[in-house]
């Protein structure tokens, strides 16, 4: 315990302080210096800030999360501009906070940004993160929505808790409706093992099994892991003895980090390219398809026939815009990337046109004004009118599975549509 | 039915790879007395290093097989290279300071978590600003042959002889050369050392660099098989003390034994698990620390040292205990 | 500046509060016990899941236990707060009687790690003790019945949730502080006193102290369990505040914090401990991306400010334990109770020596 200290010497005490004046000094130029460069308020402007608790630091969300917060960046960049053109006093300000995508870290930020003044928020983005808020921002009166929460755990009517997408209810269902109308009756899953992957492989499993009387094995894997040679091993053999034939499938629930590592270790398998791989919507991402960096795993997604669901109707002219505009502020970039950012620029959007309907900066006005515009509006995900629970009602989904184009490049071909009303299936011709 | 090829080839993967990254770890424990908690970021810097280079040097790979050799052997040295950079860096910077003004180990330890944040949030900070969070090797894993139904793949061939290469390879130096022989009398007694001439302070730098740079030959192969991210390393960090503490911390063969016993029971021992026991595939982080727990808790100097008459008296005892009415030796 | 102090000062008060015993427990064990229990948030986490379980059952059966709501779900966390705000009584009593438990099974654990602390030396001990944590959050992670698994257990309401939502984050923010304080003053008493003279001879010198008749066994696991005892409560208060249980808010990072905090300040000495905590709350609060909007600055940095707040933790590690191993305060010796009397009756001009007292049995 006895460390020395270095060789005595006199002016360590002065150098401490010397480097306290000097942080000091530093820190007050700064200011000074970013005060020059802080946009000064125009004389009669009305600040309204929305608050971003999007997580974009973290294992999960690292590269998810920058790409969402980007969309709700651009939603608000377009809104201030449409604003100034019609010679509006009202801007808004964003401030973005980040939750590392856990619940001490939501808390803390939703709190900071409460402190900041802000009624309204994008975010956060998973379930646990809504779960952890809820009752703070209720008792608080500050309006939450979340672009990408999906769990059927957090739908909980008068709250200020809204979401973007629609749960994962009617996914999960429409999509055992699928597998069992293609013929499987066997499916082995594997499923990240968090609130989302469990949630979905619980809700997949348990329609499967009693409205259609399948068989399912599941594998679920630490999220934090990064080598899953030995769980794609094991659902292999979890094919096997469903009996790789014509009537098993296999189930990913993943997000990219994961779905990619475990489509590596699945295309060295024989057993599991002769099945036929069934994906959440989370599996839908452009980074599966890039065919000059993962040549062979597209290859197996082709051989796969890999399937999903997915939400958003494509080809709408809100989504093709936010495309346009996405790629032009931020060159080099894709919002295709995070499936979830379109969701993202939506909340966004709603949660700017709902204070601007309040006509004041008040929590509990907006949380009223939100489901009014929401249930109008058309937005880049589709349409967001929302149900008792505050999240967006389904609405028709359409099934993909990836195929070659015309032009021989690897894409998600639609070719079927779940009607949210009839629960049918109908397929393109 | 229990189905182990699988899981008996990737335990052998895996487990080669933990030997050559823990190798690095005991070397600085034993010949600086340094924990080295920092390690693992060595790990996470060669994959970095690795894969960046593949990626630059894609458009070689593409061309024909022998340049994708070319290209892995490149980028194997240079992430070598470059860990080994960091590692000695780092022991100039802050360990060996620290040890001269009398640190003792626990202080080191410390000390090099303090280095280990700074590496790593230093790297992703960098990493960030390129886009590079999440880096994919463009070296693709390919199956060279099946064995009883599991894949042997390229990664296999080349983990496999590197590791083995390695291991012959240090106990030729740790026994034919002169610097070996200084790096043991230091790990035996430091004070004894320097009094017999040895150049401490030269082996000391050597130490680091092997260390560093085996940590980082290990990323770069570990970068083929799961792309990169800054926590890639931290999240091994645990498993690769683990193997060294197998090891009892000081022991060369001690580590080589405790990297594929910390590799086969991650893999095959949740396979059995599983398999046998239902026991969720998720529960896999769990299975390596538990057994840090358990043999410092049972035996702190872990599988070294262990001999025949060890045994027969272990055999002894337990007979004992199952025995009631006499009593235990 | 648009701040509104009503939620910012709770949030640093709260913060602060937990640090500070977290700080203070560190301190005790590594600073005057010389163990250092690098797998503090294990301790911090076993107090976190007992009092959350305890609190989320018990309202849960307050409630009736509805058997058509889910427990672990959100509809289960709203009828624990509805549960919360109808009986105050029923939910103070649970937040006195959870700390009491929490305080319990952390003094519990620290006796069982006592165990291994006793046949291990600190380094080897460190790494067991970060293993065991780990080996926690994996467990707790995946096994729901015990704190939710990954879904994570929401509804631990405030204990003032009764009260209006502002008044009661700022009430609890008071008895954390309160709390703080009260175990910060009890560590302090406790070691200025025969005992903490006791505790730094067995840092300093075990061979000598067994030498003179101390049982070092007993009095090493002694100082286990009560700082184990203290990280346990200051586990019971966050999850309080945060009012969700979470196996992955558990991270061996948690633990380099206190190590930091207790660094910085100062080893063996609890007004450093003061200082490190302080410390780590302002750059927890500075290194967040909202900070410099409370000055009307809407800055936005070219990269994540979370990796900035890491990186300056490693790097204050590294050049206080480089240029000032002792802390920025350094150690005093022991300040005996007796010592001041004999000061007071010793003669201004001779300062009596620390050693005053002649060593007892400890």
């Amino acid at each position: 315990m006895a460390m020395e200290e270095p060789k005595p010497r006199k002016w360590s005490t002065a150098l401490i302080i010397l480097v306290a004046i000097a942080i000091v000094l530093a820190g007050a130029l700064g200011w000074a210096l970013y005060a020059l460069y802080a946009a000064p308020a125009a004389p009669q402007q009305i600040n309204y800030p929305i608050g971003l608790a999007i997580a974009t630091t973290g294992p999960t969300y690292q590269v998810d999360g920058p790409i969402r917060r980007d969309a709700a960046l651009l939603a608000i960049e377009q809104m201030n501009a449409q604003l100034a053109a019609a010679g509006s006093p009202v801007r808004f300000q964003p401030i973005h906070e980040d939750t590392t995508g856990t619940a001490d870290g939501a808390r803390e930020a939703l709190q900071l940004l409460a402190a900041a003044g802000v009624k309204v928020v994008v975010g956060p983005l998973s379930t646990g993160e809504v779960s952890a808020i809820r009752d703070f921002v209720t008792q608080n009166k500050i309006v939450s929505i979340s672009p990408s929460s999906t769990g059927i755990a957090a739908a909980i009517p008068n709250d200020y808790v809204f979401r973007a997408p629609p749960t994962d209810i009617p996914q999960s269902k429409a999509l055992a409706q699928l597998v069992d109308t293609l013929g499987y009756t066997e499916v082995a899953i594997i499923a990240r093992n968090d609130d989302y992957g469990k949630g979905f492989a619980d809700l997949f499993e348990s329609t499967f099994e009693t409205e259609y009387g399948g068989q399912v094995t599941r594998i679920a894997y630490d999220p934090t892991v990064q080598d899953l040679a030995a769980e794609v091993t094991q659902l292999a053999a979890d094919v096997q003895g469903l009996g790789p034939g014509a009537d098993t499938a296999v189930l990913m629930v993943a997000f990219e980090g994961d779905g990619l590592e475990i489509l590596d270790e699945a295309r060295l398998s024989t057993v599991l390219r002769g099945v036929r791989w069934f994906g959440s919507e989370s599996t839908r991402r452009s980074a599966f398809l890039n065919e000059t960096k993962i040549p062979d795993i597209v290859q197996f997604l082709l051989d796969t026939q890999f399937t999903g669901f997915f939400a958003t109707p494509s080809l709408n002219p809100v989504s093709v815009a936010f495309e346009a505009a996405y790629v032009a502020k931020y060159p080099g970039r894709n919002p295709k990337a995070s499936p979830y950012s379109y969701y993202s620029y939506d909340s966004a959007w709603m949660a700017m046109q709902a204070v601007l309907l309040a006509g004041k900066y008040d929590g509990e006005a907006i949380a009223k004004m939100l489901p009014v515009f929401a249930a109008t509006y058309l937005g880049a995900s589709g349409h967001k009118a929302m149900d008792a629970n505050g999240d967006a009602i389904s609405a028709d989904y359409t099934a993909w599975r990836v195929a070659r184009d015309a032009s021989n490049k690897p894409y998600y071909e639609e070719f079927a549509r779940w009607i949210f009303a009839t629960e049918d299936i109908e397929f393109f011709a | 039915m229990v189905d182990l090829a699988g899981p008996l080839l990737l335990s052998i993967l895996l487990g080669s790879l933990y030997t050559l990254m823990a190798l690095g770890l005991t070397m600085t424990y034993a010949i600086t007395r340094v924990p080295n908690f920092a390690h693992a970021e060595y790990v996470t810097v060669g994959g970095y290093v690795a894969a960046v280079l593949a990626l630059g040097l894609s458009g070689l790979l593409a061309a024909s097989g022998l340049a994708g050799v070319a290209v892995i052997v490149l980028a194997s040295v240079l992430a070598f290279a470059a860990a080994a950079a960091v590692a000695v860096g780092g022991d100039e910077l802050v360990f060996k300071p620290l040890t001269r003004r009398g640190a003792t180990s626990l202080h080191l330890l410390v000390a090099s978590i303090g280095v280990g944040l700074v590496i790593r949030y230093i790297l992703s900070i960098i990493v960030a600003s390129y886009d590079l969070l999440v880096v994919r090797s463009p070296i693709d894993k390919e199956i060279l042959v099946t064995v009883g139904g599991a894949p042997f793949t390229n990664l296999h061939a080349w983990v496999l002889p590197t590791t083995f290469g390695v291991v012959i390879g240090l106990h030729v130096l740790f026994t034919r050369t002169r610097l070996g022989k200084a790096m043991r009398a230091m790990a035996s007694n430091f004070d004894l050392a320097r009094i017999a001439g040895i150049r401490t302070v030269r082996v000391r730098r050597w130490t680091w660099l092997l260390a560093g740079g085996l940590a980082g030959l290990g990323g770069a192969f570990w970068v083929i098989n799961v792309p990169v991210v800054p926590e890639t390393g931290w999240v091994i960090l645990l498993f690769l003390f683990a193997a060294s503490i197998l090891g009892g911390f000081t022991s060369f063969w001690g580590t080589v034994a405790g990297g594929f016993i910390v590799g086969f029971a991650e893999i095959m021992g949740m396979s059995l698990l599983n398999q046998l026991f239902g026991v969720s595939l998720s529960y896999r982080p769990m299975i390596a620390l538990a057994i840090i727990v358990l043999v410092f808790l049972l035996r702190p100097q872990g599988i070294t040292g262990l001999t025949m008459p060890d045994f027969r008296a272990l055999a002894r005892r337990l007979h004992a205990r199952l025995r009631p009415a006499g009593r235990g030796t | 500046m648009p701040v509104d102090l009503t939620f910012l000062l709770p949030l640093v008060a709260t913060t602060f509060g937990i640090f500070l015993i977290l700080a203070v427990s560190f301190n005790l064990e590594y600073g005057f016990g010389g163990q250092p229990n690098l797998g503090k948030v294990f301790f911090y986490s076993i107090g976190a899941y007992v009092a959350g379980a305890l609190t989320a059952h018990a309202l849960w059966a307050l409630a009736g236990s509805p058997a058509d709501i889910p427990f672990l779900e959100d509809a289960g966390g709203v009828v624990r707060f509805a549960v919360a705000r109808a009986n105050p009584g029923a939910m103070l009593g649970l937040f006195v009687a959870s700390l009491v438990v929490a305080a319990l099974a952390g003094a519990a654990f620290g006796w069982l790690a006592s165990y291994p602390a006793l046949r291990l030396r600190g380094d080897f001990l460190a790494i067991v003790l970060i293993a065991v944590g780990e080996v926690t959050r994996v467990f707790v992670f995946n096994y729901e019945p015990i704190a939710g698994g990954v879904f994570g257990l929401s509804g631990v309401p405030n204990p003032f949730a009764w009260l209006p939502p502002r008044v009661s984050d700022a009430v609890y923010a008071v008895v954390v502080l309160a709390i703080a304080f009260g175990v910060y003053i009890y560590a302090s008493r406790l070691t200025r006193s025969p005992y903490g003279r006791l505790l730094k001879s067995l840092r300093d010198d075990e061979l000598a102290s067994k030498v003179y008749g101390k049982r070092t066994p007993r009095v090493k696991a002694g100082v286990l369990m009560i700082a184990s005892d203290m990280s346990a409560v200051a586990g019971a208060l966050y999850v309080f505040y945060v009012q969700t249980v979470y196996a992955g808010d558990f991270i061996p990072l948690l633990s380099f914090i206190a190590i930091a905090m207790v660094i910085v300040g100062g080893v063996a000495n609890f007004r450093g401990v003061l200082l490190g905590a302080a410390f780590m709350t302002l750059l927890d609060l500075v290194t967040r991306p909202v900070f410099p909007t409370f000055f009307d600055l809407f800055w936005r940095p070219p990269f994540d400010m979370n990796y900035v707040r890491y990186l300056v933790v490693g790097l204050i590690i590294i050049v206080v334990l480089m240029f000032r191993p002792k802390g920025l305060i350094p150690e005093q010796p022991v300040e005996t109770a007796a010592l001041q009397v004999a000061r007071r009756w010793g003669k201004p001009s001779t300062a009596p020596k620390p050693t005053a007292n002649a060593p007892r049995r400890g």
